[in-house]
């Protein structure tokens, strides 16, 4: 599933432009180095980390897009930083876990 | 009612502190987090954590909040005061080899699985 | 831990002696006439000095900047090495260990716990010398107070009074980094207001902010104390660190907004939530701050038993 077609189901709001990536899992944290070590290629990050080294750390991981929880704002340097790395960031008032129960619906990965 | 022991079995959990509640009181509200300032907003009872925070600070933000338990993931291991503290202050401890967005997909198809 | 030799600081220590210490600042009881040398004087004036005004030690100042300390000690070295004649620059303990007139008496009195100096230089913010603190200044000044208290104490017994009872007071030294200890301060705390039956929503907004008092000082401060006072309507927590202060208070108090490092993230903390999280609990949330250090009070009322 691409990043808008998930998004069409998710209904959150999207702060960049919308690269045409695939996103085939997800993964919740809000340790860049757990991030980092830990989560998946073509993956959506959902966390409550909005700052500029969140796009480095997801860029190295192959995370195509991310997850703002709790209304966060992202920081001017975030948006341009990350649609430069081709990654996607959207913002929902839900928590990590409301987040994640969407998320895994929505790719249909519930257990 | 989904228990602390529930979600032991159901994610495969290893037990590092069993507490007096951990087969009796149910887990209503879970808060899935890293960062404990967040946890401490939490204002529900019967709480569960969900974090891959392994230090003494999680029990302690843990008690503020009167969580119930604790549930660590990706195979975390407790790190040493952790269970002590933990002991202390009455809260379960268990940790899950599932990540943490799969931890949050399978206690929430649990707790909701019961309202059906 | 290290067994305190100056035992003020148990919990049981009664209010107006925590209020001695912690209330009044240096100063207010260092000596201001302070007796100080020039680097280029001699060894030998300095003996004549210190044998005519009876003193042990002085400061070694130029232009009101301190440069050393000369001691009793140095005198008896230069003596017995027959380097009377010398300047005291040479003979002076440089980089001495100093104390700020805005510090609370309770630091002067983990500086003579921790250190073996009979005296300290004090310092204003421009970094001159201002006075000296012996542990003399110390126990006059305690002598003082606690004459004025006891007297009204006793004027209060007389007319039959009860004086304020139920009080508990706890401090708490934070240290920075110290990630370990962050968190003791606020289960104590706890544990207490659970022994009076305190309500369960009122003991988590206290716990929290304490808890977030401890966890900035330990990120992002050189190192404070908390005092937990806990009267019959309410809990009053009042920080204070040793800086480096908060820049913009205002953007520290807005959700989310953080000067943490990747380090302390990792750490789980510098979610920008702290200082909201303590405004957001507590009744009455007052801040200040400067270079020199971060103060903030706050009060948790207690309703009334039912």
């Amino acid at each position: 599933m691409n990043i808008k077609e998930l998004n069409d189901k998710l209904k959150f709001e999207l702060l960049t432009k919308c690269p045409d990536s695939e996103i085939k899992k997800a993964y919740t944290s809000d340790l860049l180095s757990d991030v980092m070590g830990n989560a998946p290629d073509d993956s959506v990050l959902i966390t409550i980390q909005a700052h500029k080294n969140t796009i480095a750390v997801a860029s190295l991981a192959g995370i195509n897009a991310i997850i703002l929880c709790n209304n966060r704002k992202a920081p001017e340097d975030m948006l341009p930083a990350a649609e430069s790395e081709c990654i996607a960031i959207l913002q929902t008032g839900l928590n990590q876990f409301d987040a994640s129960v969407t998320v895994a619906r929505a790719l249909d990965l519930c257990s | 009612m989904i228990k602390i022991e529930d979600i032991t079995g159901a994610l495969s959990c290893t037990e590092y502190n069993k507490n007096t509640n951990f087969c009796t009181e149910p887990v209503k509200h879970v808060a899935a987090s890293d960062l404990m300032s967040e946890v401490l907003v939490a204002e529900e009872e019967n709480l569960m954590l969900i974090t891959a925070l392994n230090t003494e600070q999680t029990i302690r933000t843990a008690h503020i909040v009167d969580a119930l338990g604790i549930l660590l993931v990706n195979g975390k291991t407790p790190q040493p005061g952790m269970v002590r503290l933990a002991e202390e202050f009455d809260i379960a401890l268990i940790s899950t080899k599932k990540s943490m967005f799969e931890s949050c997909a399978a206690v929430h198809s649990m707790l909701n699985g019961e309202n059906d | 831990m290290i067994k305190k030799l100056i035992p003020v600081y148990e919990n049981q220590t009664p209010l107006v002696v925590l209020e001695l210490i912690q209330g009044h600042k240096i100063s207010e009881i260092m000596s201001r006439n302070v007796v100080s040398v020039k680097p280029d004087v001699t060894m030998r004036e300095v003996k004549l000095m210190m044998k005519d005004r009876g003193i042990s030690g002085m400061p070694v100042v130029r232009q009101k900047r301190l440069l050393g300390i000369i001691s009793v000690e140095d005198l008896l070295n230069a003596l017995e090495d027959g380097l009377m004649d010398d300047s005291v620059e040479k003979h002076m303990s440089r980089n001495p260990v100093i104390l700020e007139e805005q510090m609370p008496v309770s630091f002067a009195i983990d500086y003579f716990e921790n250190y073996s100096f009979n005296r300290f230089p004090v310092l204003n913010e421009s970094k001159e010398l201002v006075g000296m603190l012996t542990d003399r200044d110390i126990i006059m000044h305690m002598i003082k107070v606690m004459n004025g208290e006891i007297g009204r104490l006793e004027e209060l017994a007389k007319h039959g009074h009860h004086t304020e009872i139920g009080n508990v007071i706890r401090r708490y030294a934070v240290v920075q980094n110290d990630f370990k200890n962050a968190g003791k301060a606020s289960s104590e705390i706890k544990a207490l207001l659970q022994e009076h039956d305190v309500d369960r929503k009122i003991i988590r907004a206290a716990a929290t902010a304490i808890y977030e008092l401890e966890i900035n000082q330990v990120v992002h401060s050189l190192g404070g104390e908390i005092v937990c006072r806990i009267s019959d309507d309410h809990v009053e927590v009042l920080a204070r660190d040793r800086g480096p202060g908060i820049k913009n208070i205002d953007l520290a108090l807005s959700e989310g907004f953080s000067t943490a490092t990747d380090w302390i993230r990792s750490m789980g903390f510098g979610a920008g939530m702290g200082l909201p999280n303590i405004k957001r609990v507590s009744d009455d949330f007052r801040i200040k701050s400067s270079e020199s250090g971060t103060e903030i009070k706050v009060i948790i009322n207690l309703p009334e038993d039912s």
